[in-house]
C-alpha cells in the first residue's frame, strides 16, 4: 500500500501533474496521518441509542423505539448538517514568487491552489459544499458552492487556468461575492495578505458580518521571511511596485523589521476578530491548513448545536 | 615627507581599489522579482541615507587604510620639518662612519670580497647620491683611533690598507660623528645660509656583537666591564638623535653564525694594575658536529708571537675555558692576541683570533716623614723611616715585594711642603715617623684633606713623645694632639661649626716603659688577624712572629670611642694598650702605631720577614682608596689556578727579554701558588718597555696533560673588551632588543634604521591602518546593531 502520507510535503506534490490528483493524494496522505477518522460521523449516520434525559430535544426521540418498548430513547448522530465552505484564493502577481528548495520551485500560487484544492477534497468527502472565488482587484473567477458530484473537478480546473497576475484588493473582491455567499459557513483566505492591514480587516469584518466564521491561510515563502540575499540585488517590483536596487545585507534588518511589523498588525486584527491566523510558509507540509480547517469545522459545529 | 622606498609608494594608488570595487560590485548583481516589495521600499526608505553615509565612511576609511599601507612600506618619514615648511631647496650632509675593525676583514666562504670591500662599495655608492645630490659628504674611519678619513671624497678609504687586527671604538667614531654634524651646522649658521640641510649618519659594519658588548662572558663581572661599552654607544646614537640626525645602519655581516671551532671569548677581571693577580679567562668552543684534536693556542702581545699552548681535544659542542692568574708587571698598555689554530679543514681563520688591550697603572708612591733622623744605618741605630724604607722599597734576595716607590724627607721638609695643598696630591700614604709634637704646625689642614680624599696617613709614635718626665710627656702628648687637630667639616665629620678633630684616633695618656729592658718587656697578646696587617699571618704557624718581639716601649694611647675606630692589635700589659689603631676619615684612613719603628723601642721590626709582611700589607690598604678600583699594585704576588707547582718560571718582557726570578715558591691553599714580585723599586725604567708580559711555568715531569718539557704561559689583560674575532653579529630584531631606546637596526642589504625618531612614520602609519581596520570593524559592528534595533 502506497505511504500517502509523503503527499503532505510540496516537494513532492509538486511532481504530481493534475491538480485534482494532487488533491485527492493530499487529503489520504492527511488521513493517512491521522489517528482517528475524521469521517465517522459523516452524513447522517446513526451513532448509538441512549435514554431520555429531561431537556433533551424531544425531536431526536426514536419513535419507534417507544412503540415497541414503550420507553423514550435519544437517537444519535455524529454529524447531522453539512457545511458551506468559501474559498478565498489570491490570484495576484505578489503570489507567483517561489524560491527554490532542494532544486524545486514552488511558488506562493501553487501552495495556494494545493491548500485550497486538498480543502475542496476534504469538504466535498464530508458532503460539506464549498465554493470557489480566485480575486485580484476584484473577483476573477467563481465555483458557486456545492457538494455535487463535479465539483472538486470544476474547482481545480478553475485554479489550474488562471495564472497569477495584476495587483490585489482584497476587500472589494469581498464585497462583490457578498451577494452570493449568503449562506453562512466557512469562509477560508489564501493569500500571501501583501495589502494594507485596515483593508484586509474590512474584508474579514464583511464575512464576519455575514455570520462566516473566517480562516486566514497567509502563504509566504522562505524567502520573503527570513530574506537570506547576499549579493547585490535588483528587486523587481510585483504587482506593478518599482524596480529597486540594493545592497541585501544593508537593508536586511529593517526589511526584517518591516515585514514583522506587518504580520504582527495582521496577527493582532485576526485575533481582536476571533478569526484564525495560519502561517504557512512554502518550504513546509500541507496538513497544517488542513488540520486547522479541521479544527474550525468542529468548533463550528459545537457552537450549532 | 619622503619615502625610503618611493616605488613603494606608488602603491598608495591602490586607495583606488576599494573605490572601484565598489563600483563594479554595483554592475555585477542578481535580478529578483519581488512580491514582497512595499516593505523592501519601505525599509529602504528608511535607511537610505544611513547606510549610504556608513558605505561611505567605510569606503573611504578603506582607501585610506590601503593608502596608508602602502605609505607604511615605503617607510614615510619626515625630515626637515623647517625647510619643508620654509619651502627652501634641501640638501644632505652625510656622516660615513666606516667600521674598521679586524672582524670587517672577513670573508664568507668562496666569497671573493671581505666585508670591508662591500662596506667601501656602499659608501661609494652613498656619498656617490649625496655628492651627486649636491650634499656633502664627511668619512669617518672607525678603528680602535676614529678619525675623520676624508671630506666630500673617499680617497683617503680607499687608499686605506683595510682592516688592521684592532677593534672598533663605535661609540667614539660615533661621538666623532655628532662634532662633525655639529661644525657643519656652525658653519651654515655662520654664513646665515637659508638652506636647511638634512644631517645623515650611516654606520656601514658588520654589527659584529662585541662593538654593542653586552655579554661577553657569563660572569657578571665581566659583563659590569662590557657595559659601558654599550652604554657609550647608546650614549653616543642619543646624542644623535637629540641633535635631530638620521642615523643609519648598515649591516653587512654574515646572518649566521658557522659552525667551526672558535674563541669565544677572552675576558680579564676587573683589577688591572700592575701587581695584582689578574684573570684571563679563554672560552675556546667547537660548534661543530665532530670532535677536533689538537687545538693549540698560541698568544701575540704586541704582534709578536710568545707561546704557543699545548695542543687540547674538544668534543662536539664542547666549550673549554682556561683561566690564568697573572700579575701585571709593568704598567702602560699593551695589546694582547690569543690565536686558535686547528688542523680542521675548512675552519674559519677571522674568528681564531680574540684580541685585548690591557693597561696596568704606576706603583704608588709613598712619603716617609723622618722626624728623628740618626744618620746610621745599622739595625739598633737606624731611624724609623730609613726602616720603613728599606721595607717598602724591598730589594731582596728572595725576590722582594716593590710595590711601592718610596720618597723620605726630612721633617722640616715636610712642613714647607705641607704649606701647598697640592704638593701631598702626588702620594697615596704618608708616613709620619716619629715626628715632633709641634701645636703651631702650620697647613695640618692640608693633610686632612689629603686624608679625607682616600691618602693613607701612617703614624708612627715614639722617641719624640718621650721626654724623661711625666709631665713633659703630657706636654708633648698635648702637642701632639694639637698639631694633628684639623676642621671636623674637613674630615666630613658631623660635628659642629669650627669644631675641630684631630687626626690622631685616640688621646694620648703618656709613655709604657718596661722597667728594666733586660728582663722585662711587653709583647702585643691580642691581634685581630682579620686586619690587612696581620692577614699574612693568621696561620697558627706563623702568629708568633706578631706575639713574640719584645716591646719596651710604647705610647698609650686610648682610642676614641667611634664606630669608625678599630683596634688591631694590643699589647699584653695589664691595662691591654692599644698597638695598632686605625680611624677612617672621608675615603681614607689614618693608622696609628704606638710604638716606633726604632729597635730601641721594640724587636718587632726585627724579624724582615715578618715587619715586610705586616708593612706591605699594611700599606697596601693605607693606598688602596687613592687607586682605581680596577687598578693593581706592584708587587702584589700573582696566583694562577693550577694544580701543580711549578718546576721552573720565567719572566718575558714586551721586548722579549727574559727576567729571571728565583724566589721562593710556598703552597698557598687551594693549590694556588704566590709568586714574588716582578717589578721592584727601580725598575721603572724596565716597566715603562711598552707590551705585554708573560710569566711561562714548567709544571713537574708527570704532570697529567703535559709531555715532556711543556709548559704553561700567563698573560695579563685590560679591562674594555675590544675583542674582534667573535663572528657573532647582530641582526636587526636583536639589536632592536639590545637598544630598545635606540630603534637602531642592522638586517643585511635592507638595513634602515631611525634617529629621529620622531621623524620616523613608518611604524605611526602602520599602527594609523591598524587602528583604521580595527575602527572599521567596530563601525560595522556598531551598524548591525543599530540595524538590528
Amino acid at each position: 500500500m502506497a505511504d500517502f502520507r509523503r503527499f503532505l510535503d510540496p516537494r513532492v506534490l509538486n511532481r504530481l501533474a493534475r491538480l485534482e490528483l494532487k488533491a485527492r493524494y493530499l487529503v489520504e496522505g492527511f488521513i493517512a496521518g491521522m489517528h482517528r477518522s475524521p469521517y465517522r460521523g459523516v452524513s447522517v449516520d446513526f451513532a448509538q441509542h441512549r435514554e431520555y434525559v429531561p431537556g433533551d430535544d424531544v425531536r431526536f426521540v426514536d419513535w419507534k423505539v417507544f412503540a415497541k418498548s414503550d420507553r423514550f430513547y435519544i437517537k444519535e448522530f455524529e454529524e447531522e448538517t453539512n457545511l458551506n465552505c468559501h474559498l478565498f484564493v489570491d490570484a495576484s502577481e505578489s503570489m507567483a514568487y517561489g524560491s527554490k528548495q532542494d532544486g524545486e520551485t514552488i511558488t506562493k500560487w501553487s501552495y495556494a491552489t494545493w491548500v485550497a484544492a486538498g480543502l475542496a477534497h476534504l469538504l466535498l468527502r464530508q458532503r460539506d459544499s464549498v465554493g470557489l472565488a480566485l480575486y485580484r482587484e476584484g473577483v476573477e473567477r467563481m465555483v458557486p458552492s456545492s457538494n455535487g458530484r463535479g465539483q472538486l473537478q470544476t474547482i481545480c480546473e478553475v485554479l489550474e487556468a488562471v495564472p497569477p497576475g495584476g495587483k490585489t484588493a482584497i476587500a472589494s473582491a469581498v464585497e462583490q461575492m457578498a451577494d452570493r455567499t449568503t449562506r453562512r459557513g466557512i469562509a477560508v483566505l489564501i493569500s500571501d495578505f501583501f495589502e494594507d492591514v485596515p483593508r484586509i480587516l474590512r474584508a474579514i469584518e464583511q464575512l464576519r458580518y455575514r455570520g462566516h466564521e473566517v480562516i486566514l491561510f497567509h502563504v509566504l515563502d522562505r524567502d520573503e521571511v527570513e530574506f537570506p540575499f547576499e549579493r547585490m540585488t535588483r528587486f523587481e517590483g510585483l504587482e506593478e511596485l518599482p524596480k529597486l536596487l540594493v545592497d541585501p545585507k544593508a537593508i536586511r534588518e529593517a526589511y526584517l523589521a518591516e515585514f514583522g511589523q506587518h504580520r504582527e498588525e495582521l496577527r493582532k486584527a485576526c485575533a481582536s476578530n476571533q478569526v484564525d491566523l495560519v502561517h504557512a510558509q512554502t518550504d513546509t507540509t500541507l496538513d497544517k491548513c488542513l488540520v486547522a480547517y479541521l479544527g474550525k469545522r468542529a468548533s463550528r459545529l459545537r457552537a450549532k448545536r | 615627507m619622503h619615502f625610503l622606498h618611493p616605488l613603494l609608494a606608488a602603491g598608495a594608488l591602490l586607495f583606488l581599489g576599494p573605490l572601484i570595487i565598489h563600483l563594479l560590485n554595483r554592475q555585477r548583481f542578481q535580478k529578483v522579482p519581488w512580491g514582497a516589495m512595499r516593505f523592501l521600499l519601505a525599509a529602504h526608505k528608511r535607511t537610505r541615507r544611513r547606510v549610504r553615509l556608513q558605505n561611505l565612511l567605510l569606503l573611504l576609511l578603506r582607501c585610506l587604510a590601503v593608502a596608508l599601507l602602502a605609505f607604511g612600506l615605503a617607510r614615510l618619514f619626515v625630515r626637515d620639518v623647517g625647510g619643508a615648511l620654509g619651502g627652501g631647496v634641501t640638501s644632505e650632509h652625510l656622516v660615513l662612519v666606516v667600521d674598521a675593525s679586524y672582524s670587517m676583514a672577513h670573508r664568507e666562504s668562496g666569497a671573493e670580497r671581505s666585508i670591508w670591500d662591500n662596506a667601501l662599495e656602499a659608501a661609494e655608492k652613498a656619498a656617490a647620491e649625496v655628492i651627486g645630490a649636491g650634499g656633502e659628504v664627511t668619512a669617518i674611519l672607525a678603528d680602535e683611533n676614529p678619525r675623520v678619513a676624508g671630506r666630500n671624497n673617499l680617497r683617503a678609504l680607499q687608499r686605506y690598507r683595510g682592516p688592521g687586527s684592532g677593534g672598533c671604538d663605535l661609540a667614539g667614531a660615533l661621538r666623532l660623528a655628532a662634532q662633525e654634524v655639529e661644525s657643519v651646522r656652525e658653519v651654515e649658521k655662520r654664513s646665515g645660509s637659508a638652506l636647511v640641510r638634512r644631517q645623515r649618519v650611516l654606520l656601514l659594519s658588520d654589527l659584529q656583537h662585541a662593538n654593542f658588548a653586552e655579554s661577553i662572558a657569563e660572569d657578571p663581572a665581566a659583563m659590569r666591564a662590557a657595559a659601558p661599552t654599550r652604554a657609550a654607544v647608546a650614549s653616543a646614537v642619543r646624542e644623535l638623535i637629540d641633535a635631530r640626525v638620521r642615523v643609519e645602519a648598515l649591516g653587512l655581516g654574515p646572518k649566521e653564525v658557522a659552525s667551526n671551532v672558535l674563541i669565544a671569548e677572552l675576558a680579564v677581571d676587573q683589577a688591572v694594575a700592575v701587581g695584582e693577580p689578574l684573570a684571563v679567562a679563554v672560552r675556546v668552543e667547537n660548534r661543530g658536529p665532530d670532535p677536533v684534536s689538537n687545538v693549540e693556542l698560541s698568544l701575540w702581545i704586541d704582534g709578536l708571537r710568545q707561546v704557543a699552548e699545548p695542543g687540547f681535544e674538544l668534543a662536539p659542542e664542547e666549550v673549554a675555558t682556561r683561566t690564568v692568574w697573572f700579575n701585571l708587571p709593568s704598567p702602560g698598555q699593551h695589546a694582547l692576541e690569543v690565536k686558535l689554530s686547528c688542523a680542521r679543514a675548512g675552519d674559519i681563520e677571522i674568528d681564531n683570533t680574540r684580541g685585548l688591550v690591557v693597561e696596568a697603572l704606576d706603583a704608588p708612591l709613598v712619603l716617609l716623614v723622618n722626624g728623628k733622623p740618626s744618620g746610621r744605618s745599622s739595625d739598633y741605630e737606624r731611624d724609623a723611616a730609613e726602616l720603613l724604607r728599606q721595607y717598602l722599597g724591598f730589594e731582596l734576595e728572595d725576590g722582594g715585594l716593590g710595590r711601592f716607590r718610596v720618597e723620605v724627607v726630612s721633617w722640616e721638609n715636610f712642613r714647607e711642603r705641607l704649606r701647598n695643598a697640592n704638593e701631598l696630591a702626588r702620594y697615596r700614604a704618608i708616613a709620619l715617623c716619629d715626628v715632633p709634637p709641634d701645636a703651631r704646625l702650620a697647613g695640618v689642614e692640608n693633610l686632612g684633606a689629603f686624608v679625607a680624599r682616600g691618602g693613607g696617613l701612617a703614624i708612627f709614635l715614639g722617641e719624640r713623645l718621650a721626654l724623661g718626665t711625666p709631665a713633659a710627656d703630657a706636654r708633648a702628648a698635648a702637642d701632639y694632639e694639637a698639631m694633628l687637630r684639623v676642621p671636623a667639616s674637613l674630615l666630613g665629620a658631623q660635628a659642629e661649626e669650627g669644631a675641630q678633630l684631630s687626626l690622631l684616633p685616640g688621646k694620648l695618656r703618656g709613655i709604657a716603659r718596661a722597667a728594666d729592658p733586660s728582663f722585662d718587656y711587653f709583647r702585643i697578646g691580642e691581634v685581630d688577624f682579620e686586619y690587612c696587617a696581620f692577614r699574612g699571618m693568621s696561620a697558627p704557624s706563623a702568629q708568633p712572629l706578631v706575639k713574640g718581639p719584645a716591646v719596651f716601649a710604647f705610647a698609650k694611647l686610648e682610642p676614641d670611642a667611634d664606630p669608625l675606630v678599630h683596634v688591631g692589635a694590643r699589647y699584653d700589659d695589664f691595662e691591654k694598650w692599644p698597638f695598632l689603631v686605625e680611624r677612617r676619615f672621608g675615603s681614607g684612613r689614618v693608622v696609628c702605631i704606638t710604638t716606633t719603628a726604632s729597635l730601641v723601642w721594640t724587636e718587632l721590626w726585627r724579624q724582615d720577614r715578618t715587619a715586610i709582611l705586616m708593612l706591605h700589607d699594611l700599606f697596601d690598604e693605607l693606598v688602596r682608596p687613592l687607586l682605581p678600583s680596577s687598578a693593581l699594585r706592584v708587587g702584589k704576588p700573582i696566583q694562577w689556578s693550577t694544580a701543580y707547582e711549578p718546576r721552573e718560571l720565567e719572566l718575558i718582557d714586551p721586548v722579549q727579554r727574559s727576567v729571571e726570578l728565583a724566589s721562593e715558591r710556598v703552597p698557598a691553599s687551594g693549590g694556588r701558588y704566590p709568586i714574588p714580585a716582578l717589578i721592584e723599586e727601580g725598575e721603572e725604567a724596565r716597566a715603562e718597555v711598552p707590551g705585554i708580559w708573560r710569566l711561562v711555568a714548567q709544571p713537574p715531569a708527570g704532570t697529567p696533560g703535559f709531555g715532556p718539557g711543556a709548559s704553561e704561559s700567563f698573560y695579563f689583560a685590560k679591562n674594555v673588551d675590544c675583542s674582534e674575532g667573535r663572528l657573532e653579529y647582530e641582526t636587526g630584531s636583536r639589536l632592536e632588543q639590545r637598544f630598545p631606546e635606540l630603534a637602531l637596526r642592522g638586517d643585511g642589504e635592507a638595513t634602515q634604521s631611525s634617529a629621529e625618531a620622531t621623524a620616523e612614520a613608518t611604524r605611526f602609519l602602520l599602527w594609523i591602518v591598524l587602528i583604521f581596520l580595527l575602527a572599521e570593524t567596530v563601525l560595522n559592528m556598531a551598524f548591525s546593531r543599530s540595524r538590528t534595533r
